[in-house]
């Protein structure tokens, strides 16, 4: 087994594009909460403590996405390392989705609770 | 299940047997081509400064990567699935606005909620079924990758121009809180 695999130069295009739109999202992502986080001071409730969770999570996200961003971008600019570069992406991005799934099971599962609960 | 018993359920396929399962052509050519050219080709298609050494014909991921690609597959397929049942709802819903004479609404939940969703939908599929196949076969790895790869790069296209117009909303937003509360 080969373990210094090299992509072609049309599969390192894939990657830089990938790399670009994932880096984008990611900054979108950081210019949401930055603006969440201002409203947050401007239209302060106690309900929205919860928010800061959510904001958490949302920086987690972005955080992966930047992460993986930086390791496709890596494929791309050097030689020598894209399987372990690849890895690392994938990785990030094994995070984003992990941190995805979870979330969509608390939204699940509070919103079944609140509704049990609101029924009763 | 768990990944333990999923990686123990896995049979491995050789290529031979499972020349049915190479990618299509149009998704990743160009990787698919690599794979089945000799090495006196590959030397011909490369960059002088490359050596053939430099420039492996096909990798076979190790064990620990196929554990991350078997969970990313898993985790892909969750979202696809949602995705999909949230389309399905969408073009149920913009049938029912339709219905009631309200085709703006109609037209927006179909392209917004129904559409855009699909997408999403098909895009992690294709991408859940192609990380999956790197680890169920053996010796088309990296055109597998490739193809899943360009999954998640045409939903990354889809998602940069979502996030651009969901940064400018957010920015009207903020600018409205700000000057309401001065």
């Amino acid at each position: 087994m080969v373990n210094n695999y090299e992509f072609t130069p049309e599969q390192d295009k894939i990657f830089a594009e990938l790399a670009k739109n994932v880096r984008f999202v990611g900054t979108s992502i950081l210019i949401i909460v930055v603006l969440k986080v201002i409203t947050f001071f401007f239209v302060f409730s106690t309900h929205q403590i919860l928010l800061i969770v959510d904001l958490l999570v949302i920086c987690g996200i972005a955080i992966s996405h930047f992460f993986a961003a930086k390791s496709l971008k890596l494929v791309v600019d050097t030689k020598g390392n894209d399987i372990a570069h690849f890895m690392n992406a994938m990785k990030n991005f094994n995070r984003f989705y992990f941190l995805y799934y979870w979330a969509f099971v608390i939204f699940i599962l509070s919103t079944t609770l609140s509704y049990i609960l609101g029924g009763v | 299940m768990s990944e333990e018993q999923n990686s123990d359920n896995i049979e491995k396929v050789t290529s031979a047997e499972n020349t049915q399962e190479t990618p299509n052509q149009d998704i990743s050519s160009e990787s698919v081509t690599e794979q089945t050219t000799s090495p006196k080709e590959v030397v011909e298609q490369t960059s002088e400064d490359v050596t053939p050494e430099e420039t492996p014909q096909s990798y076979e991921f190790e064990n620990e990567e196929n554990m991350i690609f078997e969970e990313f597959a898993m985790r892909l397929g969750v979202v696809a699935k949602l995705a999909v049942f949230t389309g399905i709802i969408g073009f149920i819903r913009s049938a029912f606005f339709i219905n009631d004479g309200s085709f703006v609404n109609g037209i927006a939940t179909l392209f917004i909620m129904g559409l855009l969703c699909f997408f999403i939908g098909i895009c992690h599929f294709k991408a859940s079924r192609a990380f999956l196949k790197i680890v169920t076969t053996e010796g088309d790895d990296i055109a597998f990758a490739m193809k899943a790869v360009n999954s998640l790069r045409l939903y990354y296209r889809a998602l940069y121009g979502i996030a651009a117009v969901g940064v400018i909303i957010a920015l009207g937003y903020t600018a409205t809180i700000i000057f309401r509360s001065l």
